[in-house]
């Protein structure tokens, strides 16, 4: 979908998309198909800077999906949300740190250590 | 292998409520019974990769040697101990199905690592091993995956072992040494190389080779390039330890 047409889309369905490419890559993480993630990370990344451009910052309906049963929705979630409120996110970081649900758990770990370490500044 | 769970930290049974005593027990004979199971298998010489028959023929789906010949197949009435008449069946998208029975076995590796960590009573326990009998080809991997975290040199010594549901792994990557120029000695030195579950290997690569936010749309491998050596080493032991691999 081209920059164009997500001007063209409600918040909520931008939401809606957010939330299965999330789903999406992590079915390609349990069968390794790190390709399919990549790509899926492109087009993430693309809603999230369409949300930013909105007025007042859009990016914050992300955090609806905070406690998703789909662990990679909730760690990409908050990981796009640091920059809008850090406390919020960073503790949505460290449960999914605490469930042990693994390779999420794993990345949040990285994140946090990053985040810590000052080599991840969020935007 | 298989984490033992203290029956209490204080060693005091007494102090325990009796449903967390039932549910311990209940944990203590789930993990008992996978641990029958997988000496089961490994005693009848089980080994999941070996060829079988192809659908079709009058024996199909028996385990064969490598030369395709079944084992203790006796030729009957009409057979001229020459290959099947019929065609054999094309075979049915063998890589996708390897795929598709390696994403259910993980997943049940993680089911499992959360029963453990929530103590399933014994309704969790029979539903686990219902499952764990029907991915018996992923036994060794599923097993491993349930060790806790282990220190640098209990990982160092099973290096080289080949053991089954383990992998080698490099701290290092190997294709780090040729872009950045490090030496193979050091890619393949002892402080380089440690075993580690199978699954858990795949979730660290997997980790590596992801575009993250953390780095701006770049991998960790991609960060990671022009850095140095210790750069390299220091991630590497950052990340088994969040992906709880080392202690």
């Amino acid at each position: 979908m081209t920059s164009s047409k997500l001007k063209g889309l409600p918040t909520n369905e931008l939401k809606s998309l957010f939330e299965s490419l999330c789903i999406e890559q992590y079915n390609a993480l349990e069968r390794n198909e790190i390709a399919a993630f990549n790509k899926r990370y492109s087009k993430i990344q693309e809603i999230v800077d369409e949300l930013k451009s909105r007025p007042g910052d859009q990016r914050r309906v992300l955090m609806q999906l905070f406690g998703h049963p789909n662990m990679q929705v909730r760690l990409t979630a908050a990981k796009f949300n640091l920059a809008v409120d850090y406390i919020a996110a960073r503790r949505e970081i460290q449960d999914i740190v605490d469930s042990k649900w693994f390779p999420q758990a794993g990345d949040a770990g990285m994140t946090l250590h990053h985040l810590d370490t000052g080599v991840y500044k969020p935007t | 292998m298989l984490p033992k769970h203290p029956l209490s930290q204080s060693g005091r049974p007494g102090r325990l409520s009796a449903r967390a005593l039932t549910s311990h027990l209940a944990g203590q004979r789930m993990m008992a019974a996978f641990a029958r199971f997988q000496a089961l298998a490994e005693k009848a010489g089980f080994n999941p990769d070996q060829p079988r028959v192809p659908a079709g023929n009058s024996d199909g789906g028996q385990w064969t040697g490598s030369d395709g010949a079944a084992g203790g197949r006796q030729p009957g009435i009409g057979d001229n101990g020459g290959p099947s008449l019929d065609p054999p069946e094309p075979p049915k998208e063998p890589s996708k199905d390897k795929i598709s029975r390696t994403q259910a076995a993980k997943a049940l590796a993680k089911r499992i690592a959360q029963r453990l960590l929530r103590r399933a009573g014994p309704i969790g326990a029979l539903i686990t091993a219902a499952e764990f009998a029907e991915h018996h080809s992923a036994i060794h991997s599923i097993t491993s995956y349930q060790d806790a975290p282990k220190t640098f040199a209990e990982l160092q010594q099973n290096a080289g072992k080949r053991r089954p549901g383990y992998e080698d792994h490099h701290i290092v990557e190997r294709g780090a040494g040729v872009r950045e120029g490090f030496s193979r000695a050091q890619i393949d030195s002892a402080d380089n190389l440690v075993s580690v579950p199978k699954y858990k290997h795949h979730e660290i690569t997997g980790w590596y080779n992801t575009k993250s936010i953390d780095f701006g749309g770049l991998s960790p491998r991609e960060h990671l390039r022009g850095r140095s050596w210790a750069e390299h080493v220091q991630t590497g032991h950052d990340a088994m330890r969040k992906f709880g691999v080392l202690k």
